[in-house]
């Protein structure tokens, strides 16, 4: 699958639209309620799903997802949910592919090999692990790619040119660019000189670049995908879904998800 | 991590290898905001290290500051009493601020003014590290923030108004458990944030490369006095050295010097709460199993699925629910091993210490007390026993009142 998602950044940048890559919490605040919310924003245009496995110590999520998380561990989500919400939104006919964002332990704890059967069986493309270091990509790589599922690796303001061709180095199908110093969250304005920074970045990279971290709203998602392969939700989507009431939850992330793939593809 | 490189043949005492594993153990496991300040902290004190500059200042400091060296107090009512081997007791208590963590702290504050630093970081549990940073920090003029758990702040208010007395800001917790484990992933977060201008200052053999070697490295001056002193006053080096483990620093700092010694035993002691059997201890070792935590590979205390598991133990400071790489690597290596207390264990060996030597021991090096007093009478009178009595036990007067208070009365032991 991971093919699917190098082909859908190769359109995406013929066609010069950027894509949009919403997060949702496993088990928040239920498993209908995630699965509806995640079934939501595939409909609503999503071009991936990330699915957020809590972890009891997430040392790189804002204070938005760490609420959400626990309250899902709190409530019983175990980690292989998340192949179960692969295999139901897969039976549910939604082709776009999937990505399990969590941290490294759990995967450890799984057994890689395990993780990649399991991701690769039910349907699943690939990874996201903000504290698996660039270093140790190429212990897992190999694994990953022989089931064709993909690793994504991250870059930060902080990157040195030296990390950064190290992360276009790996073959993968995009990067994930934090945009700021800082934990994951919804913040008002964009970083100042961010999109300076991404155009900068983009003419250096090979490798599609995917921005996440505290973009909040359609229109910040528009000037990001200005300069961007692809933009990132996670807090404010999270943040949205705590304040709707669990029978409208599908409808307003829906809504939340058409209005940024409208307003990504409006420039 | 399985695959990470194993060289059995390293010797114990050249570890960690330049990517920050002991073994398997250590690395670097955070997100890559991360990863370019822990090069630049790695590289400023891989220079500090070789600068003898640097360490004219830290042996300064550790002098005339904190007081060393710290006495090797030779237990004789205790030996007496035991019947076994002779007990020497490696006095960290008489430490500035009580307690071993100040050492540390010095070493960590002049490496973060090389760096030119202005604000400092740390995470606490009990609040001893916090203390000693804060300390520190006044000490040097410099701006510091604590990490401490919102149930830690209400369990020890006395060290919380006492960092506020410092200078400190001290923010609490209210994440997860609320406890010392969660005061270190806000620290991180902190740090994630303002990586540029500010020092994370750990106070344990935790965290990422390099900062098990450093806390390490700025501990080992512990053993390093034990080693010169036990062979002043014994003639001979000890055939065991006991300490309490749960990050590890205290423990390291003493061992690291006698690691070639191949004859000198060692023993850590974790806290085993109400018992390994139930689910309130904070035995990592004993019942943990390899994974990540902030930052690094070791045992965590952990369920099926890797959450991260609560911890307990009377004693505050013991509370992590991981340890330190080095120790992971010894332990497998079968260069140390680990045992436990309870807290009813380390409780009997607070009263022994008091009653006999004079001596009020933090609930923490009660642990390793109460394992020393089991270990004595299993060996002969010439056997020589050196535990470190890693900080004083004032801070814990109030918490053993709530267990004793009512079955304690005065008169002879």
């Amino acid at each position: 699958m991971s093919f699917q998602l190098q082909r859908m950044f190769q359109t995406a940048r013929l066609q010069r639209r950027p894509l949009f890559l919403p997060y949702i919490c496993l088990g928040y605040p239920s498993y209908q309620a995630s699965l509806q919310a995640a079934q939501a924003a595939l409909a609503a245009g999503a071009s991936a799903l990330e699915l957020g496995v809590p972890f009891s110590d997430p040392i790189a999520d804002g204070p938005t997802l760490q609420k959400a998380t626990h309250y899902s561990l709190q409530h019983g989500t175990k980690f292989a949910d998340v192949f179960r919400m692969i295999q139901d939104l897969r039976r549910a006919g939604f082709r776009q592919p999937l990505l399990v964002m969590s941290y490294l332990n759990l995967v450890e704890q799984f057994g890689w090999e395990d993780f990649a059967a399991a991701l690769s069986k039910t349907g699943g493309d690939g990874a996201i692990l903000p504290d698996l270091p660039l270093e140790k990509f190429p212990l897992f790589t190999p694994l990953m790619r022989s089931k064709n599922l993909a690793l994504i690796p991250f870059i930060a303001p902080t990157s040195s040119p030296q990390r950064i061709k190290m992360a276009d180095a790996q073959g993968a199908p995009f990067l994930y660019y934090v945009s700021v110093t800082g934990v994951t969250g919804a913040r008002k304005t964009l970083p100042s000189g961010l999109l300076r920074a991404l155009r900068t970045l983009g003419d250096r990279l090979e490798t599609p670049l995917v921005v996440g971290f505290g973009i909040s709203n359609p229109a910040q998602a528009a000037q990001v995908g200005k300069v961007a392969d692809g933009v990132i939700i996670a807090s404010a989507l999270v943040q949205l879904i705590s304040k709707t009431p669990v029978s409208k939850i599908s409808g307003v992330v829906g809504r939340f998800c058409g209005q940024v793939v409208n307003a990504l593809h409006e420039f | 991590m399985r695959s990470s490189r194993r060289n059995p043949a390293a010797e114990p005492a050249h570890l960690p290898d330049p990517e920050g594993f002991f073994g398997p153990y250590g690395g670097q496991y955070v997100p890559e905001t991360l990863m370019v300040a822990l090069r630049e902290l790695g590289e400023a004190y891989t220079k500090a290290r070789r600068d003898p500059r640097f360490q004219r200042e830290f042996q300064y400091y550790l002098a005339e500051y904190d007081g060393r060296p710290t006495p090797l107090t030779f237990a004789s009512n205790l030996t007496r009493a035991l019947k076994g081997a002779r007990l020497y007791l490696k006095r960290e208590d008489l430490n500035h601020t009580g307690a071993h963590k100040i050492n540390n702290c010095l070493g960590q504050i002049l490496l973060a003014r090389r760096m030119g630093k202005k604000r400092i970081i740390a995470e606490t549990g009990a609040g001893q590290h916090g203390v000693a940073t804060a300390t520190v920090c006044a000490l040097f003029g410099v701006k510091c923030e604590v990490f401490m758990g919102e149930e830690d702040v209400r369990r020890q208010a006395l060290n919380v108004f006492r960092m506020r007395l410092l200078g400190a800001q001290v923010h609490a917790v209210s994440s997860g458990t609320r406890t010392l484990k969660d005061a270190m992933s806000e620290a991180i977060r902190d740090w994630v944030t303002n990586v540029r201008t500010t020092y994370y200052l750990i106070g344990s053999t935790a965290g990422p490369h390099p900062y098990p070697m450093i806390v390490r490295d700025f501990q080992k001056v512990i053993g390093e006095e034990a080693r010169r002193q036990v062979l002043r006053q014994a003639g001979r080096l000890p055939d065991a050295l006991v300490a309490c483990v749960n990050g590890g620093s205290n423990a390291i700092g003493l061992f690291y010097p006698f690691l070639k010694d191949r004859q000198v035993r060692m023993v850590g002691v974790e806290a085993a709460g109400d018992g390994v059997k139930t689910k309130r201890h904070a035995a990592t070792m004993a019942k943990g199993k390899p994974g990540i935590l902030h930052g690094s590979y070791s045992y965590v205390l952990q369920d099926k699925d890797g959450q991260i598991a609560e911890t307990h133990s009377i004693s505050a400071g013991l509370d992590y629910p991981g340890v330190g790489p080095e120790h992971a690597w010894l332990r497998d290596t079968k260069r140390a091993s680990y045992v436990s207390a309870t807290d009813q264990q380390a409780l009997e060996a607070f009263q022994a210490l008091a009653r006999h030597e004079g001596i009020l021991p933090a609930l923490e090096s009660a642990h390793a007390a109460y394992h020393a007093m089991k270990m004595a009478p299993r060996l002969s009178k010439k056997s020589i026993l050196i535990v470190n009595l890693s900080g004083r036990g004032d801070k814990d007067v109030n918490t053993v009142l709530e267990r004793l208070g009512s079955k304690l009365k005065g008169g002879a032991p």
